[in-house]
């Protein structure tokens, strides 16, 4: 058997690997050699575990030979956002001032559930400074750049996590999704991620941003490899108090049920508004796909997206405070002014914008009543420019970082799951949002693979015409 | 005194009340950040609410 590593999905590298086809030392040489190719136009990792990685691969092949039992996800390459602790390496959450931490004693559980179902860590990631960003533009590594087009974002704060799927790299990423990093990069880089419910899989070992609306989640060319990682990740961990503590609901037995009996609706309003012809062109196809007739509109969604960001600027400041003044200039200084500003943010608002959400979350979850999934664009556009600071929509100009993520702040606002699936447009991808209630991973990933069986939904290669 | 030199003040006095350092040059994209927040504050002040609106601090899903 044949595979070509870079753009083998994780399911067949795993399949090769347990069928003996492939070693897992060959599957790991030859993502590294690509890793040497193509990482430095994509600026995706920021640290490579190359000997870890030959280490393990050694450590599964011999566990094959012996007759052992690897795993469903033997031999699959995969890399974590640099906010994941990594065992020997600083977590730099992207930022210059945590390089001085001493180096992490132990993997993050979700990085040790990964190896223990037969993944190979390849490293850190590049991302977002504390993950204040949804452009995947970092002021100390450089730019993650988007593999469709590498003048391009991969969008953020999971930019790295983006770019090295996408590319190529590896077909298994970590990320984190505060208000939508991980929804916006697989939008802008054309993957599937999923952004789990509020406390399903632990956080333990990571750098926080917003503990209050921090998830972690993974990033895939495939429906079926995000259930894959999805399973292999799920379950309580006591180093994360706000993991639920439930049992494993696995995923991969219910991808292919199909979408028959699902009432599923399109959102209309607030997830309309600011809507580029590429985003509504991308939902309108999901919508035929799916045979959707029903529009509804998920009340005070706006006024979410603004209590979600007050949140944000509070408690993030709030994260920062000690290092904003011991070491204020080594900030990136976007993300300084914006963690200054937020600290200056009333305690009066932030109350408000806390029992607001409880108020948010009851008349969602009314929804899901009568409803069993809700689609929605996941960005406004596709990838802007690097640098790029503003876009002009119906003749107003509009700053890119801040609308980037208006589509996807309500959703996690209240810790709904999602799962972006990209509609492959010319010349650049685009994401659609399916949203599901709370704990219904597995509807969304059904649809999503509904979507794929179709091919409405795929990620694209790219043309790596540099 | 203008709204601008009015939350120009505020961002002052802020400042120093929490120990955060603050150059000159940093205002103009503080005062941004900081209007902008404001805005969805409001937004959010706005929604009326009964008096016994609990908060969730700690989301449960």
């Amino acid at each position: 058997m044949t595979l070509d590593f870079a753009w083998s999905t994780a399911s067949d590298v795993a399949a090769a690997v347990n069928a003996g086809a492939a070693s897992a030392y060959d599957v790991t040489e030859a993502a590294l050699a690509r890793l040497a190719e193509r990482n430095p136009a994509l600026n995706a990792f920021t640290d490579v575990t190359a000997d870890r990685a030959r280490a393990r691969a050694a450590a599964i092949d011999e566990a094959i030979a012996e007759g052992k039992a690897v795993g469903p996800l033997a031999g699959v390459p995969f890399a974590v956002k640099n906010l994941f602790d990594i065992a020997g390496l600083s977590t730099r959450a992207g930022s210059k001032i945590n390089r001085d931490r001493a180096p992490a004693t132990q993997d993050a559980p979700l990085v040790a559930r990964l190896e223990a179902a037969g993944a190979v860590l390849f490293g850190g990631l590049n991302m977002g400074e504390y993950a204040y960003d949804f452009t995947g533009e970092n002021v100390h590594d450089g730019p993650s750049r988007n593999p469709h087009d590498l003048s391009r974002m991969t969008g953020g704060s999971s930019g790295g996590s983006g770019g090295a799927v996408a590319g190529g790299l590896v077909p298994l990423a970590l990320g984190s999704d505060t208000n939508g990093s991980i929804r916006v990069p697989s939008s802008l880089c054309g993957l599937f991620g999923l952004k789990p419910t509020y406390g399903r899989l632990s956080r333990a070992r990571s750098f926080p941003f917003v503990s209050s609306l921090d998830h972690l989640g993974p990033i895939a060319r495939t429906t079926r490899d995000l259930a894959l990682a999805y399973d292999a990740m799920q379950g309580g961990d006591a180093g994360d108090p706000m993991t639920a503590n439930r049992p494993a609901e696995p995923t991969m037995n219910e991808l292919d049920r199909g979408t028959d009996g699902l009432r599923i609706a399109v959102a209309g309003g607030h997830f309309r508004k600011g809507a580029f012809p590429e985003a509504l062109a991308a939902l309108e196809q999901v919508v035929r796909a799916l045979g959707i007739s029903r529009e509804i509109e998920i009340p005070e969604a706006s006024r979410a997206l603004s209590a979600a960001y007050v949140i944000t600027a509070s408690e993030g400041a709030s994260l920062h405070l000690q290092r904003l003044r011991e070491r204020s200039a080594d900030f990136d200084p976007a993300v300084r002014d914006r963690l200054i500003a937020g600290a200056m943010i009333p305690f009066t608002y932030v109350d408000r914008a806390q029992k607001f959400r409880r108020w948010y979350r009851e008349r969602i979850l009314e929804l899901f009543d009568e409803l069993d999934a809700i689609v929605a664009p996941a960005t406004p556009f596709t990838a802007p420019l690097i640098g790029q600071q503003t876009f002009v929509l119906d003749g107003v100009e509009m700053p890119v970082r801040s609308n980037l993520g208006i589509y996807t702040y309500p959703i996690s606002f209240i810790g709904l799951p999602a799962v972006a699936v990209p509609i492959p447009l010319a010349p650049l991808p685009i994401a659609v949002q399916i949203i599901v209630a709370p704990w219904r991973e597995d509807l969304a990933l059904r649809i999503a693979q509904t979507l794929e069986t179709t091919r409405t939904a795929f990620a694209p290669r790219p043309s790596e015409k540099d | 005194m203008t709204e601008k030199k009015s939350l120009d003040a505020y961002i002052s006095a802020a400042a120093t009340t929490l120990k955060l350092p603050l150059e000159e040059g940093w205002l103009p994209t503080v005062r941004f950040n900081l209007e902008v927040t404001l805005k969805h504050a409001d937004n959010v002040a706005g929604f009326a609410l009964p008096d016994d609106a609990q908060v969730a601090p700690v989301f449960k899903a």
